[in-house]
């Protein structure tokens, strides 16, 4: 099930809001089944058979730490077990996520022509994965107590606000409040409006976005420009920045809304004026997880250059793989790494001397080009699109089609560029302390459009019969 | 006290491996299904089967009785009774992409309803072998049979991939 | 303490108005038939374990959220306007234009389709080569009245696709119609397309008929007058894109005038074993579809028989465009066999032997017939 879907938004929520507060505060154990079913049904709505596999994952990694930690109070250290965890982990991921890309690499290094099938990647599998590993680090680390009640832990890790998308959240963040959260209608009255918000990114600004992107994809050669092939960046850009974190807006909107703190995942990402500062703000979580548990442990900086250069390299290529099984994602990973590798040790000094303005030009320019690599089907793909952006291959400045593109959707171009910044935001909260009523009809407003839009979906006129 | 205990818990561990083993396995094989041409797959239909009893049908007839359009497929086997009040057939797309497979079962299954209904009132015998009718899935084909004995069609199309 | 006070109403609004959509949605009674999309809308589905399994389930689930959601027709309407706000010429291939017209997008068209018609038409003159067989391959409005398209936008060139396939089947010896430059002629003072429908008028059916005489030597008989007998259509391209740019058609329908030597016809459809000696059936214009006042929609053959002086029989192999085209045809033949090769499974050449046909008339437009494949599939038999 998606967050942007009727079914979801008028259906599923409503019952499960309702089922959740007509159960009274004091018996949260009751209100902890009710979120625990919404949120297998939730998942199961999507993998009917996968879900098996998650509940799977709950009852081993809840298993596990306690024999983890079990061990340890006798004494011992529990590092077997915690490596059995790991492997196991990590071996489901793979499995599902990396076997046919590990197969096809095998095929083209070896030039065999194994034969597999590639099996469908279970959704989320890759953000439940990495909290479930999160939980079992900290439990070895004795950063956190394991968690008794299976029925807590299935909770926290199937919990649907932020199951299918993130944000990852690590347990020890939520630890306390799978016992005990208040929710005041304030608190739920921030979680509505931060969900609107996330709603329209993705419904009203991303799905657009994308629309336009993939038209300018589908050009044959013969219409393609220079300033049209900018146009499909930029949008494609905007497009993934509102789609992901709108979602993420959406979770911490919905968690909100049953009382859970999650952390947030974007901080205005493209207002960054570095490498290094960018990824401060974008997809805080995943970051995050990277540094405490790999990073760190592999030494992160306090260690000699070389070695630093190597955790970087080792870090930020598995931070592109973890994106996506496919080369160009490590590539993308790995332009990240060396190019914090420069900023740290080569030109950051320097960097911080210009003005402003062009601080900015060129972080956006970097990340522009990196979401090339990261979109593209493959790496010729990328180089290709990359090339005409720079006047390779001869093809025009610009064509009608240019034209077409600009004049149908400058307007949505414009306004996702304002929205990407914290302008508008902070406008808006200016007119609510002032007047309330604007406020609640732009909220509504954009819930109403939003309806319109994922209705419109749905719209599949069938006039064959007329032909 | 405590040697209970660790065989307890290793005992687990074992289990939860061996479960999902399984389960994986299960759903690996379930996926797979050897790539094989459907010119071979006829073939062995011909050699081990009367399926050469029935008629042979074209892409027309693909489109008249099951509503399928054979250029959105990989190949397809289409065979029917040549009695008049027969309803015999066996079906065998391969599809082009896995997804493809819901929107060619709900034909399918549009088919066997509306075969039922045309010869609800007059055929019985008709009635209960498209009710016995079998529709199987796996890798990238679907399978349908309505026959007396649609088994040994089914057996001999496993085998071949 | 204004902040809070703001999410608080929020909260509230939210509550109130889920609740009220909800319950409406469960209350409303569940529409079957959408008018505007000329589809069946999903109904509740039944909950089998294996469907869910298969994710079946959820799938016919959710389209019945959306299907029946309250008010849908508003809320598409709604996001039909805000993409015009917002600038959009476009959606699902139709472009809104000046002079308000609605037009389709040039498409493609599909090269292996087209081989195939064109190797089975090749050969359908080889087997009846005492036949004369005329092909009439209409242009669509985005081509003629590419004039009147938005400034910046550019459609495929349909002319270099129409000649292509000309030249081929001039060499099969099919005589070809071409209507081209007699459109392009008429285009400013007669309106040849509709506004919001993909069809030609029944002005530029005449106009198109007037052109076939010429190429099949028809001397034209009967004098028509028009007469509009719906004002206020919205036809196809209306229901496919939301928009509706401004403009309704007129639907007209021709009659002969009095006193000239027209001649009744008895229509025969095989399939709901109906006659009339009616070519418009005005009930169907308070239809959604109204454009089934032509006749001659969603039947595999017809039958046409008028007691004229000539002895030809014609079958016509056609799409849509001919049901407003048709009617002129009567009085020039005894017989006319009429075929849609989508919804036709019986074999042509029985048809041909049975009816005694002399001459063959195959009416397409070429966005349709550049993407069809039944055409072959009914030759090649």
């Amino acid at each position: 099930m998606l967050f942007s879907s009727i079914i979801f938004l008028y259906y599923f929520l409503p019952v499960v809001l309702a089922a959740y507060f007509i159960v009274p505060k004091k018996h949260m154990k009751a209100r902890n089944i009710i979120l625990l079913i919404a949120s297998l049904i939730f998942y199961s709505w999507g993998e009917p058979v996968y879900v098996f596999l998650m509940i799977y994952s709950a009852f081993f990694n809840y298993f596990m730490a306690l024999e983890i930690y079990k061990e340890k109070r006798k004494g011992g250290s529990g590092k077997r077990n915690m490596l059995f965890t790991l492997i196991v982990n990590l071996f489901i991921l793979c499995f599902f996520k990396y076997f046919g890309f590990l197969m096809d690499t095998i095929n083209g290094i070896l030039g065999t022509n194994l034969h597999y099938t590639a099996l469908a990647l279970p959704i989320g599998i890759s953000f439940y994965t990495f909290q479930a590993l999160s939980y079992i680090l900290d439990v070895y680390h004795d950063r956190t107590k394991p968690q008794m009640s299976l029925l807590k832990f299935t909770m926290y890790l199937s919990l649907f606000p932020q199951l299918i998308a993130g944000p990852i959240v690590k347990y020890r963040d939520v630890a306390d409040q799978l016992e005990d959260r208040t929710i005041t209608l304030e608190k739920f009255g921030d979680g509505v409006v931060r969900f609107i918000f996330g709603l329209g990114k993705k419904v009203l600004l991303a799905n657009n976005l994308g629309a336009l992107h993939a038209a300018i994809l589908a050009l044959p050669d013969s219409q393609v420009s220079i300033v049209t092939y900018w146009i499909g960046m930029i949008a494609y850009t905007l497009q993934i920045y509102f789609d992901f974190s709108g979602y993420s807006d959406m979770a911490i909107g919905l968690g909100k809304m049953f009382g859970f703190e999650f952390m947030e995942n974007f901080n205005y990402p493209y207002i960054s004026k570095t490498i290094t500062e960018f990824w401060r703000r974008w997809h805080i979580s995943l970051s995050t997880w990277f540094r405490e548990y790999l990073y760190i442990p592999l030494g992160g900086n306090r260690v000699t250059v070389p070695r630093h250069l190597l955790n970087l390299m080792i870090v930020w290529s598995l931070t592109g793989l973890w994106h996506g099984a496919s080369w160009n994602f490590v590539v993308w990973g790995l332009y990240y790494g060396v190019l914090l590798i420069l900023e740290k040790y080569v030109y950051g000094a320097y960097l911080e001397k210009v003005p402003e303005w062009a601080q900015h030009v060129y972080a956006m320019l970097i990340v522009m080009i990196g979401w090339v690599f990261f979109s593209s089907t493959n790496l010729t793909v990328a180089l290709h699109y990359i090339g005409v952006l720079f006047g390779a291959g001869a093809f025009p400045l610009a064509n009608m089609q240019t034209l077409y593109l600009l004049r149908t959707n400058f307007i949505l171009l414009a306004l996702s560029a304002v929205i990407s910044t914290p302008e508008p935001l902070a406008q808006f909260k200016l007119l609510c302390k002032n007047m309330k009523i604007p406020g609640i009809i732009i909220i509504f407003v954009i819930l109403i459009l939003s309806t319109a839009y994922l209705i419109y979906s749905s719209y599949n006129p069938f006039l064959y019969f007329r032909f | 006290m405590s040697k209970i205990v660790i065989d307890h818990s290793r005992v687990t561990k074992i289990v939860l491996l061996a479960v999902l083993i399984i389960f994986l396995a299960i759903v690996y094989t379930n996926a797979n299904a050897k790539n094989v041409s459907m010119s071979k797959i006829e073939d062995q239909l011909k050699s081990k089967t009367d399926i050469t009893s029935m008629q042979r049908c074209n892409n027309r007839q693909l489109m008249q009785f099951m509503g399928l359009d054979y250029t959105n497929y990989n190949g397809y086997i289409y065979y029917k009774s040549k009695e008049a009040l027969g309803v015999d057939e066996i079906l065998i797309v391969k599809v082009k992409q896995r997804s493809d497979l819901t929107s060619v079962q709900e034909s399918v299954e549009s088919r066997i309803d509306s075969q039922i209904s045309t010869f609800e009132s007059y055929g019985p015998t008709q009635v209960s072998l498209l009710k016995n009718a079998i529709v199987y899935k796996k890798g990238k084909y679907l399978f349908y049979c309505v026959a007396k004995n649609p088994d040994k069609y089914e057996g001999v199309f496993r085998h071949a991939i | 303490m204004n902040k809070k006070a703001f999410a608080s109403i929020a909260g509230i609004c939210f509550i109130l108005i889920m609740a009220t959509v909800f319950i409406l949605n469960l209350v409303l009674p569940d529409k079957t038939f959408s008018a505007e999309e000329n589809r069946i809308l999903q109904g509740l589905p039944h909950f089998s374990l294996s469907q869910y399994f298969e994710g079946r389930y959820e799938t016919k689930l959710e389209n019945y959220a959306n299907d029946q959601f309250m008010l849908r027709n508003g809320f598409i309407k709604l996001k039909s306007s805000t993409d015009i706000t917002e600038g959009k010429l476009e959606a699902n291939g139709v472009y809104r234009c000046r002079d308000n017209y609605l037009m389709e997008e040039i498409k493609k068209p599909n090269s292996q389709y087209v081989n195939n018609s064109l190797s089975s038409l090749r050969q359908f003159k080889r087997d009846y080569p005492t036949l004369k067989m005329y092909f009439l391959l209409a242009p669509n409005a985005a081509n003629i009245l590419s004039d009147k398209l938005p400034a910046t936008v550019r459609v495929n060139n349909q002319n270099t696709y129409m000649d292509s396939f000309f030249s081929n089947i001039n060499d099969y010896g099919y005589k070809v119609i071409d209507v081209r430059k007699t459109f392009t002629a008429h285009k400013n003072n007669t309106q040849l397309y509709y506004r919001t429908d993909h069809h030609w008028t029944t002005d530029g059916a005449f106009v198109a008929y007037k052109k076939a005489c010429k190429v099949m030597n028809i001397k034209e008989t009967i004098k028509y007058d028009s007469y509009a007998v719906k004002n206020d259509f919205r036809g196809t391209l209306f229901s496919k894109s939301g928009f509706s740019n401004g403009m309704d058609d007129a639907i007209k329908i021709y009659l002969p005038r009095s006193g000239s030597s027209y001649k009744n016809s008895v229509i025969y459809y095989s399939d709901t074993k109906k006659k009339t000696t009616r070519f418009y059936q005005l009930n169907n214009l308070d239809k959604k579809d109204a454009y089934t006042v032509f006749g001659g929609s969603n039947h595999p053959m017809y039958t046409i028989e008028t007691p004229t002086k000539s002895s030809q029989n014609l079958l016509v192999v056609k799409d849509s465009y001919a049901n407003s085209f048709i009617p002129f045809l009567a009085q020039h033949y005894r017989k006319i066999v009429v075929v849609d090769p989508r919804y036709f499974y019986d074999d042509i050449n029985n048809i041909i032997k049975s009816n005694n046909i002399s001459q063959v008339l195959f009416l397409y437009n070429s966005n349709t017939f550049f993407q069809d494949d039944s055409l072959e599939m009914m030759l090649s038999n």
